[in-house]
C-alpha cells in the first residue's frame, strides 16, 4: 500500500501564507483587572488596567479610563489609548463598584464576558465598596501587579473564610439557577491600602442587596457546606470561667457533616439543617481546664453555631435572598411544590421555616494543655 | 480461508467496533447537554438511554440484512435485489446521504475552529487544512481507517476524566426528581438523541470487510453501548455541574465547561481540548466522506475510490471559498441530517429487511 | 574498456594465457604474474593475483612454497598440493576476472584448460572495534566491520545454531556487492523473506557501496520522512532483533548491518533495555517516546502559545514570557527557526570535525546562543531554553536515523503552529498518524501494536516486562514460531 508524498503535502500548506491574525502576546494590551463603575450622573465607566512590558517604561501597569454604555463599546474606545489590541482572555478580576451594583442588574453589562468565549470566565468577581478609580489607580509598594495582589488577597482570605471566592462562571450559575442567589466577594479601602471587606449578596435578578461581613461570611460558607479546608472562628463567653467575665476561645472548625431536611407542610417550606463538626481549639485566652469540662465546651460551641446561623438565615428571609441554596433541595424533594414558586422563589423563602441544629466535636486542643 | 472481494482490506473485530464508536461521538456530543435539557429537563440522560436502544435494534437489523451476503456492500447488495437501475439510484442516494453527513461534520468543526480558538483564519484555509488528513486516510480504504479509528479511540481516553473533572464544583441535587414531568416529555425528546446515535448505518458498507463476521451483531451492540455511554457521562456531567435553569443557555455546554479548569501549568483548556477533539472529529468526517466516494465509485463503476475522492474534495475546498454557512445554516444542515438519517439508519433497514424477506420468499426461501 | 575482445574459454597454453593477460590488463601496476615450474609435475605454471588484495604470507607459505619445494609426486591437476581449503576449478575467463578482484588467486598450469581459484584474500582491514554511533553501557563490544565474512561470523557466535540461515545475493553490475541475507528459517515469515529477496534481486544500479544505499533503494514508502528499516553496528542488536523474527541484511564494505521489517516502536529500544533490570528499562522506555514528542513539539507548541493562544498560559508565566520577549524584534516563528538552524548547524559542524576543534565548536556555539544572542536582544531567553529542551530530547532517540527524521519533522510542524496555532498542531499530528497507520515495512504495518493495536505487544514496547513475563515474540514481525520461552519462574 502506498502512501501519499506526505512532506510535500505538507510543504504545500507552506507556501500557502497570510492566514490569521497574530496575536503576539508580547503586543498585547492584555487587560488584566477589569473595572465598572458609574458616575453620580448615571454614565457607566469602564476602566482596564493591563501590564506593560516594555523596560523603557516608567510604570508596569496601564490603566485606562473611557466612560462607555457597554463593555463591548468600552473596549473599543480603550483600544483608543492602548498601544497594543486589547483582549480579555486573562482577566484576572472583575471589579465592580457597589453604587453601579446598587442601581442596575449585573447581568447585562457582563454579557459579553460570557457570549465571547475567548473571554476568561474563572476571573474573580470583586465589589468594590467606593470608587473603583480609587481602587485601579492605587500603587501598592509593597505588593505585586495590582491584578495579582487582588487576586492573591481574595484567594488567601477565602481560604480562612472571611469571604468568598466567587467567578464569572459561578456567578452566572447562581444567577440563573432559580433556587440560589448568587454573592461575591467585597473590598474596600482603609487607610490606603485594599482590604477585603466580606460579602455582597445580590437577588435572583443580579441586583445588590446587602453586605455580610468577613466573621459572618464564615457561617454562610458553613450553612453552605463549603468546610473544607477549616472554618476558624472566636467566640466570647463567660460560660466557662464562672465569674461573669466573657473570655475568648478561638475554634477551627475542621471537618464535618451539613445534612438538610427538606419538608413542605402548612402551605410553606420546612428546612431543618443539622451540623455535625469536628473542631480543633486554636487558641483559649482564659486558663481553665478544658478535660474536664470538655461536654460542656462543646455544647457551648454548638450553641453558638446555632445562634449564629440562625440570625444569618433570619437577615437573609428579611432581604428575601437564598445564598445557600435552599432552593436545590426543594426542587429535588418536593418539586411539585417548589414548581409553583421557583420564579418567586424568594418571597417562598422568607416565608419558609428554617431550624438549625448542631453537635460539636472537640478533636484536640493543640500541643499544650 | 476463502478469498474475499476484500480480502486486503480486512479489519478486525476491535477496529470494526472502534470505527462505529469513532463515526458516532462527533459533534452531537457538544451540544446534546443543552438539547436534551430542552426537551426534558435533567432526566435527559433517559431519554439518551432510550434513543441507544433504538439505535441498537436499528443495528442490529442492519447487521442481520448483511449477513445474509457476506461478501456485499450495500452497494453491491442494492443492485443484486432492485434491479441495476433503481439499486444505482438506491446507491446514489445512499451515497448523497453519507456526503450530507460528511459536509455537516466538516463544516460544524469548521465553525467550532472559528468560534472557540481561531476567530480571525479564513473557514477555506481551514478547511484546506482539514482536507489535508481527511484525503490521506480516506484514499487507503477501510483497513486505514479502522486503523485510525482505533488509535484515535485509545488516543482520547483522557478526554472523559478531563470533562469529570468540574464536576467537583456540581451539585448532584440537580439530578433530583428523576422522572420529573412524566415520561410524556422525555419520549419527545428521544428524537433529539438521533442525529448523536448516527453511524452505525455505516455498517452497511463495513461489514464485509470485517475478518470475524460472527462476532458483528455483538460488536456492533458494544459499539452502540460504547457511545450511549459517553453520551450519557458527559450530558449527567453537564447537568451536575449547570444548573437546570442555566444550561439551555449554551450552545456547547461541554466546551464551557471545560473553560473552568486550570492547572499550574495551563489554563484554558478547551482550547487543547477542542483541538484534540478535531481527533474525534476527523473519525466522524472521515468514514462519511470515504463512504460517499466508495459509494459513487460503485454507481459509476469504477474499481478505485481514490478519483472520486480527489472530486469530493477539490470541491470541498472551492465550496469553502465561495460559502461560509452562518450557524443557523450549520443547524439546518444538521436538521436535515438528523432527517435524513432517521430515514437511512432507522426506516431504510426495516424497509430493506421485510423486502427482502417478500422477494425471497417469493423466490422460494432462498437467499439470493 | 571493452577494446579487446576476450576469449570465454582459458586457452591451453601459457603462452596465449599470458598474451591474453597482456592485452587486457595493460595499466595495472599491481597485477603479479609470474611464471615457476612446479615440482610435482614438472610443468609450468602461471601465478596471478593482485597485490593490494591477495594476502602475500599466505601466498608465500601456502601456495609457493609446496608449488617449489614439494617432492610428492601428482599425476594431475586435482592433485597438486597447496596448503589452502578452498580451491575451486574453472575454465571461464570471466570467472578469473571476478576471482582476481576479489583478492583471490590464480593459477594457470600448462596444458590444461582449467586453472585453479585460491583464496587467499588479504585485503587492508580494520580491527573489530567498539561502536562508535551505537555506544552501550552493558552490551557487547563488538561493532561489525567491513568484511561481510566477519560480520556474520560475530553473529553466528551468538546464535550457533542450523536454522540461522543465510542466503547470498549480488547486488550492483559495477559493484558486484555481496548482500548477505541472514534469518531464522523458523521463525522469519518465509513471505516477508520473499518479498525482500524479491525487492534485493530488483535493484539494478552501477554499486552499492553502503548499506544506507540499499536500503533506500528497497524501502516500502520512499516519500516517508521515517526510516523503515534499521542499520545498526550491534551485533547483539541484530541477533536480538533476529531472534524475534527479523531479517538481518549484510551488504559487503559496509559496517552497518540492516534489520527489516522494522516496527516505528523499535526505533526507540536499545539492547541495553533488555540487561538493566525492567523498572529501569520501562522507565527509559516510557521517556524516550516522551521525548519524541518534546522534540517535534515542543517549539511549535511555544510558537502557538505565544502567537495564537496566549490564554493557555498561566498570568505569571505570561508576564515572564512578555518581558523576556519585549526586545525581540523578531516574530516568534523566525526566533525560533534561527535558534533551530543555530542548533542544526553547530551539530552538523561538530559531527564532521575532529574531536578537539569539535569542542571548540561547542564552546562556541554555547557562549554565542546561550548569552550572547539573549543579550544582544536577537532571542528570547526562554526561546532558548525551548530549543535546548527540543535537542537533548532529539539526542534522547537512540537511534540516528529516527532522530534526523525528527529533526526535520519539527521545522514544518513550527511553520504550520505560526499559520493555524494549536489546530495547525493538531493537523499536523493527525498528519502524522495517519501516515503511520499507513506506512508499512516490508509489508508489514510499520505503526504495529498502535495502528493496528495490538495489546500483547505492549509489554515490549511501551514499557518492558520482566525478561519471564514475555514469553512471546512480537507480532510486528510476524513470526512463525510464536512462543519463545516457557516458564521459568513460578
Amino acid at each position: 500500500m502506498k502512501c501519499t508524498p506526505l512532506p510535500l503535502l505538507l510543504c504545500a500548506v507552506f507556501l500557502l501564507s497570510g492566514c490569521g491574525m497574530n496575536t503576539k502576546l508580547d503586543s498585547l494590551t492584555m487587560t488584566l483587572t477589569l473595572g465598572l463603575d458609574v458616575t453620580d450622573d448615571g454614565k457607566l465607566l469602564m476602566y482596564s488596567s493591563s501590564p506593560v512590558f516594555n523596560k523603557d517604561a516608567k510604570e508596569h501597569t496601564e490603566v485606562i479610563e473611557v466612560d462607555a454604555s457597554s463593555l463591548r463599546e468600552g473596549r473599543y474606545k480603550v483600544d483608543l489609548f492602548a498601544s497594543g489590541r486589547t483582549v480579555g482572555g486573562k482577566i484576572q478580576n472583575v471589579v465592580i463598584g457597589k453604587k453601579l451594583v446598587q442601581q442596575k442588574e449585573l447581568l447585562s453589562f457582563l454579557d459579553v464576558l460570557y457570549r465571547d468565549p475567548k473571554n476568561s470566565t474563572t476571573a474573580l468577581l470583586i465589589i468594590y465598596d467606593g470608587p473603583v478609580k480609587e481602587l485601579i489607580e492605587s500603587k501598592q509598594k509593597d505588593k505585586p501587579r495590582l491584578a495579582v495582589a487582588i487576586k492573591d488577597l481574595i484567594t488567601t482570605t477565602a481560604l480562612d473564610k472571611q469571604t468568598v471566592k466567587t467567578n464569572l462562571l459561578d456567578f452566572h450559575r447562581t444567577l440563573f439557577e432559580k433556587g440560589c442567589m448568587p454573592f461575591a466577594s467585597e473590598m474596600a479601602m482603609k487607610n490606603g491600602k485594599m482590604t477585603v471587606k466580606g460579602v455582597a449578596l445580590f437577588n435572583n435578578k443580579g441586583k445588590y442587596v446587602t453586605s455580610l461581613s468577613s466573621k459572618e461570611s464564615a457561617f454562610l460558607q458553613l450553612l453552605r457546606n463549603e468546610i473544607k479546608p477549616a472554618i476558624p472562628f472566636t467566640l466570647r463567653t463567660s460560660a466557662l470561667t464562672g465569674n461573669g467575665k466573657k473570655e475568648n476561645i478561638s475554634v477551627s472548625l475542621e471537618h464535618g457533616k451539613v445534612r438538610y431536611q427538606t419538608r413542605y407542610r402548612n402551605d410553606r417550606f420546612q428546612f431543618h439543617i443539622h451540623i455535625d463538626a469536628g473542631t480543633i481549639i486554636t487558641e483559649e485566652v482564659v486558663n481553665v481546664d478544658m478535660r474536664k469540662k470538655q461536654k460542656q465546651l462543646e455544647k457551648m460551641i454548638a450553641k453558638e453555631i446555632e445562634n449564629k446561623t440562625k440570625a444569618l438565615i433570619k437577615t437573609f428571609q428579611k432581604h428575601e435572598i437564598d445564598p445557600i441554596g435552599f432552593g436545590l433541595y426543594a426542587r429535588a424533594y418536593e418539586y411539585r411544590k417548589w414548581k409553583k414558586v421557583e420564579n418567586d422563589w424568594g418571597k417562598a423563602f422568607a416565608a419558609a421555616d428554617i431550624s438549625v441544629s448542631a453537635k460539636v466535636n472537640i478533636i484536640s486542643y493543640g500541643v499544650i494543655n | 480461508m476463502v478469498t474475499t472481494r476484500y480480502q486486503h482490506n480486512e479489519i478486525t473485530i476491535f477496529q470494526y467496533v472502534f470505527f462505529i464508536v469513532g463515526a458516532q461521538i462527533g459533534i452531537g456530543i457538544l451540544s446534546l447537554p443543552a438539547e436534551v435539557a430542552k426537551g426534558s429537563g435533567t432526566d435527559g440522560w433517559i431519554a439518551i438511554i432510550m434513543g441507544g436502544m433504538l439505535s441498537i435494534i436499528a443495528s442490529v437489523v442492519i447487521i442481520n440484512i448483511m449477513e445474509q451476503h457476506p461478501e456485499d456492500t450495500i452497494f453491491d447488495l442494492l443492485p443484486r435485489y432492485f434491479g441495476k437501475w433503481l439499486g444505482k439510484l438506491f446507491s446514489l442516494a445512499f451515497s448523497v446521504y453519507a456526503a450530507l453527513a460528511a459536509t455537516t461534520v466538516v463544516f460544524t468543526a469548521i465553525h467550532l475552529v472559528q468560534v472557540w480558538i481561531l476567530p480571525q483564519t479564513s473557514n477555506y484555509w481551514i478547511m484546506i487544512l482539514f482536507m489535508i488528513p481527511g484525503f490521506l486516510a480516506a484514499r487507503n480504504g477501510v483497513r486505514i481507517l479502522g486503523r485510525y479509528a482505533e488509535i484515535v479511540f485509545y488516543m482520547t481516553l483522557w478526554m472523559p476524566i478531563l470533562i469529570a473533572l468540574p464536576t467537583k464544583d456540581g451539585h448532584l441535587l440537580h439530578l433530583l426528581p428523576v422522572i420529573k414531568e412524566g415520561w410524556l416529555p422525555i419520549i419527545k425528546t428521544v428524537k433529539m438523541t438521533i442525529l448523536s446515535f448516527l453511524g452505525f448505518e455505516l455498517a452497511f458498507v463495513l461489514y464485509p470487510f470485517l475478518k470475524e463476521k460472527h462476532l458483528a451483531k455483538k460488536g456492533i451492540i458494544i459499539a452502540n453501548v460504547i457511545s450511549l455511554s459517553a453520551f450519557v457521562f458527559v450530558t449527567i456531567v453537564s447537568f451536575i455541574f449547570y444548573s437546570p435553569d442555566e444550561i439551555t443557555q449554551y450552545v456547547w455546554p461541554t466546551l464551557s465547561l471545560l473553560k473552568t479548569i486550570e492547572f499550574p501549568f495551563m489554563e484554558r483548556f478547551e482550547i487543547i481540548f477542542l483541538a484534540a477533539y478535531l481527533f474525534v472529529l476527523s473519525t466522524t468526517g472521515v468514514p462519511y466522506i470515504f463512504t460517499a466516494a466508495f459509494g459513487i465509485s460503485h454507481v459509476l463503476d469504477q474499481v478505485d475510490h481514490v478519483r472520486v475522492l480527489v472530486v469530493g474534495v477539490g470541491m470541498y475546498i472551492v465550496v469553502a471559498f465561495l460559502y461560509n454557512p452562518s450557524f443557523s445554516d450549520l443547524q439546518t444542515f444538521s436538521e436535515w441530517w438528523g432527517k435524513t438519517g432517521t430515514l437511512v439508519g432507522y426506516f431504510f433497514p426495516i424497509g430493506l429487511w421485510l423486502y427482502m424477506k417478500i422477494y425471497q420468499r417469493l423466490r422460494g426461501g432462498k437467499p439470493l | 574498456m571493452n577494446k579487446q575482445t576476450i576469449p570465454l574459454r582459458i586457452p591451453s597454453s601459457l603462452a596465449d594465457v599470458e598474451a591474453v593477460i597482456q592485452t587486457t590488463w595493460g595499466e595495472t601496476p599491481d597485477l603479479v604474474v609470474c611464471r615457476l615450474q612446479v615440482k610435482q609435475m614438472h610443468k609450468d605454471v602461471l601465478l596471478m593475483y593482485l597485490d593490494s588484495l591477495a594476502d602475500k604470507n599466505s601466498i608465500n607459505n601456502n601456495v609457493l612454497q609446496p608449488l617449489l619445494f614439494e617432492k610428492h609426486h601428482a599425476t594431475n591437476v586435482e592433485d597438486i598440493a597447496i596448503l589452502i581449503g578452498q580451491k575451486k576449478y574453472t575454465k571461464l575467463w570471466p570467472d578469473i576476472e571476478t576471482a582476481i578482484f576479489q583478492g583471490e588467486s590464480v593459477l594457470f598450469i600448462d596444458g590444461e584448460q582449467k586453472a585453479l581459484i585460491l583464496d587467499t584474500q588479504g585485503w587492508p582491514q580494520r580491527a573489530i572495534a567498539e561502536p562508535q554511533v551505537e555506544s552501550s553501557l552493558k552490551g557487547a563490544h563488538q561493532g561489525f566491520i567491513e568484511t561481510s565474512g566477519k560480520n556474520i561470523a560475530l553473529i553466528r557466535r551468538y546464535l550457533p545454531n542450523r536454522e540461522l540461515k543465510i542466503k547470498e545475493l549480488t547486488v550492483g553490475r559495477r559493484g558486484k556487492t555481496k548482500v548477505a541475507i541472514l534469518y531464522l528459517e523458523d521463525v522469519a515469515h518465509p513471505e516477508v523473506l520473499q518479498e525482500l529477496e524479491d525487492r534485493i534481486r530488483n535493484i539494478d544500479v552501477d554499486a552499492v557501496v553502503n548499506t544506507g544505499e540499499l536500503m533506500q533503494l528497497i524501502e516500502d514508502n520512499p516519500f516517508s520522512p521515517f526510516p523503515q528499516f534499521l542499520l545498526t553496528e550491534r551485533p547483539d542488536a541484530a541477533v536480538s532483533n533476529l531472534l524475534q523474527g527479523r531479517i538481518a541484511i549484510i551488504v559487503d564494505r559496509s559496517p552497518s548491518v540492516m534489520i527489516a521489517p522494522m516496527s516505528f516502536i523499535s526505533f526507540f529500544q536499545t539492547v541495553d533495555d533488555y540487561s538493566t533490570r525492567w523498572m529501569i528499562a520501562t522507565f527509559l522506555r516510557l521517556l524516550r517516546p516522551l521525548a519524541f514528542f518534546i522534540a517535534i513539539f515542543l517549539p511549535s507548541l511555544y510558537i502557538a502559545a505565544i502567537s495564537f493562544h496566549y490564554e493557555l498560559l498561566p498570568l505569571n508565566l505570561i508576564l515572564t514570557v512578555g518581558e523576556s520577549r519585549e526586545q525581540v524584534p523578531l516574530p516568534p516563528i523566525l526566533e525560533a527557526i534561527l535558534m533551530e538552524l543555530a542548533i542544526e548547524m553547530l551539530r552538523e559542524a561538530g559531527l564532521r570535525l575532529p574531536a578537539p576543534i569539535g569542542q571548540t565548536v561547542g564552546i562556541v556555539g554555547g557562549v554565542v546562543i546561550g548569552q550572547a544572542a539573549v543579550q544582544a536582544g536577537l532571542v528570547s531567553n526562554i526561546m532558548v531554553v525551548v530549543v535546548a529542551i527540543t535537542a537533548i530530547g532529539s539526542f534522547i532517540i537512540p537511534n540516528p536515523d529516527m532522530s534526523e527524521s525528527v529533526r526535520l519533522i519539527r521545522f514544518p510542524m513550527m511553520i504550520v503552529s505560526s499559520l493555524f496555532g494549536i489546530v495547525g498542531m493538531a493537523i499536523g499530528l493527525m498528519i502524522l498518524v495517519v501516515h503511520l497507520a499507513c506506512l508499512e515495512s516490508l509489508g508489514t504495518p510499520f505503526g504495529s501494536p498502535f495502528a493496528p493495536v495490538r495489546f500483547r505487544d505492549w509489554k515490549d514496547t511501551v514499557v518492558r516486562f520482566p525478561l519471564w513475563a514475555m514469553r512471546n515474540r512480537p507480532l510486528s514481525a510476524r513470526p512463525i514460531q510464536l512462543k519463545r520461552q516457557t516458564k521459568t519462574r513460578k
